[in-house]
């Protein structure tokens, strides 16, 4: 495998981007990014990226894939027939494949995505590996420690090789501007974290096969899911550990079927509490039964208390809190009886270019794309070490798993310092 | 799309309905963010900001969606046509006016506006505009493209009888309602203020769509004249009648389309029936709702 791609092609592409973009600034409100004129097929060096498991976060990720000019969306791997026809339709130029072996021997594909439901990562992400392939993996690393623990040793074997995990936040710009400005200690002394996601919804896929529709559901089968904590959580809780910088110490843990009755035993409504060393502890609650309020992150701190919504963030501020120099000059929007300041991330870079921050972004990237254009420039301008590295990845898998027993559990769980070591 | 998506489905399965008619909606959704003129970060807006300057790489089924327009745009001989953009805003239903725009303004209008000015490049699935300036607004077909897509979920799913709609006007029916012939869709007189167990006409579905076009609602009255926010693209000029088009066809993407077009002057010849795989068409005859005549059948299988 080749590293260092820093190729010529790839240094005029991206400067003549930059360029481009500054001379449209005054054109529009927001500068809009201008997507390339070359031809994807025709790009020397794009990344040949194979995507194994077209669910509904396979198709955003291939999506995601083929929107990005570093990156060549070549196969989509898919074992049920249904999903490949899909696959075919959605980006009709991209060749189908059944079997994940058979693209692991196709020594043209360079980077697989591995989408696949959470139980299947640990043999498709090793075989990656294995045949010297860079690997993007959903997360949860696994459904066990053992699961994550061999992932993550596997991942820390492959010298030379990228292995980037999809928790999210920590690639998306306005989440990174965030995570300054709270460790810079404008919340003050940090006091908690709240945070919740709430979605109508039965969690459950529809097929007219009995097998099919077992195999769809693996999210309601308690042996092989980490639950709403685990498979929606881990994104807020990775992102609390990361604003923190701390690992947990304890999780505690409540759940119970409120709505949805349909024989699942896996919790439609949970409340979990992660206890951290400074007593900062995050109160995460997720429930399948209202959609009220959807979801958000609530960062409380002496000084002010930071909301992260929409991939936007609002401060508010104490009335006893120093006044910060720049507030004077910021957006700021109602919410009920509160004002909030918003903590906009290009909002110095807009206002030097003559430019409306209140505007809505033209510009604006789903979270996964941010995710793979990361994982791209590590290809291409690397090696460096992933933002969402094996180790991240494993410590926020053991978390969630343990929450998870926890919730199921109704119980207290102390983490021990052994758990987060890769090596036991 | 900024409407409410309704489907009511019947089986034996309440679990197995459930979850597909969430599958159906999360899809309605995704189409909705993809397809919206008005957000500046949608797969729409990007082809809007860089198709002039550039070719633009686009999904499969957007490219699908794109290709059917011009399907219809040929069909109609122009007169439905998603390029009327500048047009709209010229007409700016959006707000009350007193006059109409000036042949001038409609003329510069006009020359942005025509599915002529596309290019399509099927090998690539990517998209160019030759003149710049050119909008493409999916407006009047994007909610019987979800209908479309959802349907083919729900049947995948094992759903074979279900109704959907998307804000009563574009309709699709999966087989048929329990110990029923067909789906009765009713539709109301939009002049009608007080509600009558009577309608307007209805119409009966089986496995079919049916689109029902207005130039209601949205609109400017100018010298006792309505002007509806349906526009022909060949004249720039709103459409002031007929008042109420229908159309049932195996699509409601297709439905959709035609029935705007009806509106604007579009009467389908024959070969079209097969072609658009068209059931029927009609439109209220008279101009003014005061002297209705009842409903004139354009073609019918």
């Amino acid at each position: 495998m080749f590293r260092n791609r820093l190729s010529r092609r790839n240094f005029l592409k991206k400067s003549s981007f930059g360029t481009l973009s500054g001379v449209l600034a005054s054109a529009e409100l927001i500068p809009s990014e201008k997507t390339s004129s070359l031809n994807h097929a025709a790009l020397e060096d794009q990344i040949s990226c194979a995507v194994i498991g077209f669910g509904q976060w396979g198709r955003e990720i291939s999506k995601a894939i083929h929107e990005l000019e570093d990156t060549d969306l070549t196969v989509i791997c898919d074992h049920f027939p249904l999903m490949l026809r899909r696959a075919k339709r959605d980006f009709p130029a991209v060749k189908t494949e059944s079997d994940y072996q058979t693209v692991l021997a196709d020594e043209s594909i360079t980077a697989v995505f591995v989408a696949t439901p959470t139980h299947f990562h640990k043999d498709i992400v090793i075989a990656s590996l294995k045949a010297g392939k860079h690997v993007y993996c959903e997360a949860p690393l696994a459904h066990t420690m053992e699961d994550a623990r061999a992932i993550a040793q596997a991942a820390r074997n492959a010298k030379g090789q990228i292995f980037q995990t999809g928790l999210l936040y920590r690639t998306e710009p306005q989440y990174r501007s965030v995570y300054g400005f709270v460790r810079s200690g404008a919340l003050g002394k940090s006091s908690m974290t709240r945070s919740q996601w709430h979605y109508k919804d039965s969690w459950r896929r529809p097929s007219s096969s009995g097998a099919r529709a077992e195999a769809l559901n693996w999210r309601l089968d308690e042996k092989v899911s980490l639950g709403l904590v685990g498979e929606v959580g881990i994104q807020q809780i990775d992102t609390c550990m990361w604003l923190n910088e701390q690992l947990p110490v304890a999780v505690s843990g409540f759940g119970h079927v409120a709505f949805w009755r349909d024989g699942r035993t896996v919790p439609d409504t949970i409340q979990s509490v992660i206890e951290f060393p400074s007593g900062e502890n995050m109160l995460f609650d997720a429930t399948l039964v209202s959609g009220f309020d959807a979801e958000y992150d609530l960062y409380f701190g002496s000084d002010s208390t930071v909301i992260l919504r929409d991939n936007k963030a609002w401060m508010f501020k104490e009335v006893d809190a120093p006044q910060l120099g720049w507030e004077v000059y910021a957006r700021k929007d109602r919410f009920y009886k509160e004002t909030g300041i918003a903590l906009l991330a290009n909002a110095t870079k807009l206002d030097a270019l003559g430019t409306d921050p209140t505007a809505d972004d033209p510009n604006a990237k789903a979270p996964i794309w941010h995710a793979i254009k990361a994982f791209a420039d590590n290809f291409n301008y690397g090696p460096f070490e992933p933002v969402v590295n094996y180790q991240i990845a494993y410590q926020a898998t053991v978390v969630v798993i343990k929450a998870n027993e926890a919730v199921k559990t109704g119980t207290k769980i102390v983490f021990k310092p052994e758990w987060f070591s890769i090596d036991g | 799309m900024a409407t409410r998506f309704e489907i009511v489905m019947h089986g034996d399965d309440p679990v197995l309905l459930r979850s597909a008619g969430e599958e159906a909606i999360r899809e309605i959704n995704r189409i909705a963010a993809r397809f919206s003129f008005y957000d500046p970060a949608s797969e729409l807006s990007r082809i809007n900001r860089d198709a002039f300057d550039r070719e633009v790489f686009i999904a499969g089924d957007l490219f699908e969606l794109l290709k059917t327009c011009e399907t219809c745009w040929k069909m109609t001989t122009g007169v439905f046509d998603p390029t009327i953009g500048p047009l709209m805003k010229l007409w700016g239903f959006g707000a009350k006016r007193t006059d109409i725009p000036s042949v001038n303004d409609i003329k510069m209008a006009l020359e942005m506006t025509g599915w002529q000015h596309i290019s399509l490049d099927p090998d690539k699935t990517s998209i160019r505009f030759k003149t710049n300036g050119v909008k493409i607004d999916l407006g009047g077909i994007a909610k019987g493209w979800a209908l479309d897509e959802a349907t083919i979920l729900l049947r995948e799913a094992g759903v074979t009888s279900a109704l959907l709609h998307g804000g009563t006007s574009s309709i699709v029916g999966i087989g048929t309602p329990p110990r029923e012939l067909a789906w009765t869709i009713g539709i109301e007189d939009p002049y009608e203020k007080v509600h009558t167990p009577k309608w307007f006409t209805t119409s009966d579905i089986v496995d079919s769509a049916l689109s029902v076009s207005s130039i209601h609602g949205k609109s400017h009255e100018v010298d006792d004249i309505e002007y509806g926010h349906v526009l022909n693209p060949l004249t720039g000029m709103a459409v002031s009648g007929p008042y109420v088009s229908v159309v049932e066809a195996d699509s409601a993407v297709i439905a959709d389309a035609l029935s705007t077009a009806l509106l604007a002057g579009y009467r389908p010849k024959q070969s079209h029936l097969e072609q658009a795989h068209l059931k029927k068409a009609l439109i209220q005859a008279e101009v003014h709702h005061k002297t209705d005549s009842g409903w004139k059948l354009i073609a019918a299988k």
